[in-house]
């Protein structure tokens, strides 16, 4: 076998000679943009679905408080001005829910037509970094330079009043967050 | 046009396909990546438009009766409606300025919240049945739009 | 040089008909993403309303009983809540009368079925 190939008319020539080498650069910076392009995207791809699970996690968390509060005859867990009972039923709600994803931080804050405190139900902490302005979109992917990326979402129930009794047209909005859990928190546990 | 023969005209060929495929590749990819980001926002408002029926919903009750059970507004008393009326509207305008959308309740026959939507983008739409005094069935309606 | 040629440019058709693949493989994902979100909200809705009909309707509002030609008692639907599909209700509502129980059908497009039953 021979590097050279034949012409049409018999004639001789060589393959990699410079000049074909010369022609074909174009077709290498395109081919290695294209490598790049390819790599590019498959990073963006794992960021895409990790904020795909993030989004689930959170879904999942709602769907389960959602679902509680709408299948039980007194509207537990339900959310009250009363200030000692704001987020109990909450709280005990995501404390019961049954196999929540791992590696993730999980929050709720309510806002209540009658209160004007916002009151938070799960990991103070959070909301006092200022986040107020974060969280009523659903399906919203969040950083802060403090944080690790998270997602959110808002229902909305009727609020109650002390004595466990909706309140008409008194609709509270509940914001569901989860966060990547900081993994040298998540590792002691 | 001048007959090309033999391996010019495959080139040809090759650089006619070429162009084609990537025209409509270009424009597929264009108008699928739109559609897609539409499918959360569908979403969103859906869960957003069903959350604040049920809400409403409960709200219409006559604070004598079964709670489960939803009224026309025209069955509850003019006072307890009036109430009710104030509370959706504090409720909902602030909700409306939180998340940016508009929404709209009909009860029945009435409009309890808010005029037909305006230069939204999409739109959904909750229905659910309410109850009069008299046996009969009305629709209560909450549209939500960004 | 028409070898060069060759060889250069079946490269480029190559990776332009790969983009042509992506944008169609592209296009039937989202047509398939689109249908299952169809399919989730409409179910999502369509339970919800049963939930609704479970708790503020009864068996009067949905059938009305009366008699027949022979004078025996025959129960008939009101034609309260039936529906047919729009943009908030994308399921249709069929009310079926017995004398002992009124049967809701909620059908989504998808085939699904929620049967609720009320008794008299």
């Amino acid at each position: 076998m021979d590097m050279k190939m034949r012409s049409k008319s018999g004639k001789r020539g060589q393959v990699f000679a410079i000049d074909v080498l010369f022609s074909i650069l174009p077709v290498m910076m395109i081919l290695g943009a294209s490598l790049q392009y390819a790599y590019l995207g498959e990073e963006q791809m794992k960021i895409l679905s990790a904020d795909s699970q993030r989004q689930g996690a959170m879904q999942a968390l709602s769907e389960h408080v959602m679902a509680e509060y709408r299948s039980s005859p007194d509207g537990q867990p339900y959310v009250t001005a009363e200030p000692d009972y704001a987020c109990g039923g909450l709280k005990d709600a995501i404390g019961n829910a049954p196999g929540m994803p791992q590696g993730y931080e999980y929050h709720v804050r309510v806002e209540m037509p009658s209160s004007s405190e916002e009151h938070i139900c799960l990991d103070d902490e959070l909301w006092s970094h200022g986040g107020t302005q974060l969280l009523d979109a659903y399906y919203v992917g969040m950083e802060s330079s403090t944080r690790l990326p998270g997602a959110s979402g808002i229902r909305f129930m009727l609020e109650y009043d002390e004595e466990g009794r909706p309140i008409p047209g008194q609709i509270a909005g509940v914001s569901f967050t989860v966060w990547d859990a900081d993994p040298a928190d998540y590792a002691k546990t | 046009m001048m007959r090309r023969k033999g391996l010019v005209a495959i080139l040809d060929g090759l650089l006619a396909y070429t162009v084609a495929f990537t025209a409509i590749g270009l424009v597929a990819l264009l108008s699928t990546t739109a559609q897609e980001a539409n499918l959360k926002t569908t979403y969103t408002l859906n869960v957003w438009a069903e959350d604040l029926a049920d809400a409403v919903g409960m709200s219409l009750t006559d604070g004598a009766e079964d709670p489960t059970r939803w009224l026309d507004p025209d069955s509850i008393g003019d006072e307890k409606e009036a109430e009710i009326r104030e509370a959706l509207t504090a409720s909902l305008g602030r909700i409306e300025a939180r998340l940016g959308v508009q929404i709209r309740v009909e009860a029945g026959a009435d409009t309890i919240y808010g005029d037909r939507l305006a230069g939204v983008g999409e739109s959904a739409t909750a229905k659910r049945f309410l109850v009069s005094s008299g046996g009969s069935v009305s629709v209560l309606k909450v549209e939500v739009g960004i | 040089m028409k070898r060069k040629g060759y060889i250069f440019s079946l490269f480029v058709f190559f990776m332009f008909v790969s983009v042509f693949i992506v944008a169609a493989t592209h296009a039937k994902s989202v047509s398939v993403l689109e249908e299952s979100n169809y399919d989730r909200v409409s179910l999502m809705k369509a339970s919800n309303v049963i939930r609704n009909l479970r708790n503020a309707v009864d068996y009067g509002t949905l059938c009305a009983v009366g008699v027949d030609a022979s004078g025996s008692p025959v129960a008939s639907e009101t034609g309260a809540v039936r529906t047919v599909e729009d943009a908030g209700m994308p399921f249709e509502i069929d009310v079926g009368c017995s004398l002992a129980v009124a049967t809701v059908t909620v059908t989504t497009p998808a085939g699904d079925e929620y049967v609720l039953k009320i008794p008299s």
